[in-house]
């Protein structure tokens, strides 16, 4: 069981590690995280019905974890390229729209939401600078130095 | 006697569901009256908060919008094809007895109804109040057919006319739904006990607090000096409260 187990979750890992193509020749970003919130392949059947569960949960009652939440989908999927341009919703690159654009599903979410990830470091994202070093931590340095509002963030959380 | 009709047998399970909730409800503050105010974020929302404003006009300063600056602000509202397209949260109103001349300026804003009627009117369920009072839209469902904005008698809500990018990741907003103040619900729901306007009026006119907690300032203020609804007379049992006038 423990070797099914740890096969299991090794077989899921590297799914999802896996090259930054998918099964359709699509260019996937790659995310931030380690271990998505499902396995990949429940994740690509499911995800739908867990946002839109999710989405009622948190509109009406306010149940704001982080699992299945949009939010957190774009603040781990949305990631720079090798060139350091980060895809727009509707663009190829962007991980959402890799996916549905082949297979000819409509997205709306990014008309209402953000298809950038939150924090400092998705402010810098949104006015890719050519002379970033790439490195968020000096970004985040970077962002804070040059918005004062953003340190007042910053002491406040 | 025996023979119901689908209609009625619908009407009965109804009622009956609806007896259950509300004895559920009653049950529950009694029984959750110990707990603090921060909710964990896997806890839905309840009656046991109603969250509301105290404005004191008194100090709001005159040609002041500090309110309204930070609103937008905090909430992605950008100026885009001038002030009669432009959604707005909350409205800066002068008022001028004609008899004496004296004027004076109240932030008004969505005044989070305990019998809004914006839900009223909603045809889609789009418009709905929370648990703890927070009157909101769903812009999921919302149609953008604009029967909440007629039946608010605080001409708060405003319809998004174009399209927009950049939202603020915590605040959705788009083009052809109706959106109107939130209370700064992600900051409510953040435990932060206050809201965008609250923080930056710089002479605290704006007091954020529970209304069901007779200990909190909100309450206590409001016990000690009153405090008036805006058109009391409709019977809406606002959220929003004012001293000063």
């Amino acid at each position: 069981m423990a070797i099914l187990l740890w096969s299991l979750s090794l077989s899921a890992a590297s799914d999802f590690r896996g090259p930054s193509r998918d099964a359709n020749g699509n260019v996937v970003p790659t995310p931030k995280g380690e271990q998505c919130i499902r396995p990949t392949d429940e994740i690509r059947r499911t995800h739908p019905e867990l946002l839109l569960h999710k989405r009622d949960l948190t509109m009406h009652q306010g149940i704001r974890t982080k699992d299945a939440s949009l939010k957190e989908c774009i603040n781990c999927h949305v990631t720079p390229d090798s060139s350091g341009k980060v895809a727009r919703a509707g663009e190829p690159g962007f991980f959402c729209s890799s996916c549905h654009q082949s297979v000819s599903v409509k997205l709306d979410c990014f008309e209402c939401h953000s298809d950038r990830p939150e924090s400092a470091d998705g402010e810098r994202l949104r006015q890719t600078s050519p002379h970033s070093s790439g490195t968020p931590l000096v970004d985040r340095l970077l962002s804070l130095s040059n918005n004062p509002k953003a340190v007042s963030q910053q002491k406040v959380r | 006697m025996n023979s119901e009709t689908p209609i009625d047998q619908y009407r009965r399970r109804l009622l009956g569901g609806s007896v259950a909730a509300l004895a559920g409800l009653t049950l529950a503050p009694g029984v959750f009256l110990q707990t603090v105010q921060a909710r964990p974020a896997d806890e839905p929302v309840s009656d046991r908060n109603r969250w509301g404003l105290l404005i004191d006009t008194n100090k709001c300063a005159d040609g002041c919008n500090r309110c309204v600056t930070a609103c937008n602000e905090e909430n992605g509202l950008k100026p885009m094809h001038g002030p009669t397209t432009d959604p707005q949260w909350i409205r800066i109103v002068k008022v001028k007895s004609k008899s004496t001349g004296y004027q004076f300026q109240m932030p008004v804003m969505c005044q989070h109804c305990e019998h809004p009627p914006c839900v009223d009117v909603c045809p889609t369920g789009a418009s709905f109040k929370r648990a703890d009072g927070i009157v909101l839209v769903d812009r999921h469902i919302c149609i953008g057919c604009r029967y909440c904005m007629m039946a608010c008698p605080y001409k708060a809500r405003s319809l998004v006319h174009e399209t927009l990018t950049d939202q603020k990741p915590y605040m959705p907003r788009g083009k052809g739904t109706v959106e109107s103040c939130t209370l700064c619900v992600h900051k409510v729901d953040r435990g932060d006990g206050t809201t965008a306007c609250a923080e930056a009026c710089p002479e605290q006119a704006i007091l954020f607090g529970d209304l069901n907690d007779s200990g909190s300032e909100i309450s206590r203020r409001l016990e000690q000096y009153g405090g008036r609804q805006l058109r009391a007379d409709l019977g809406l049992n606002t959220g929003v409260r004012y001293q000063g006038f």
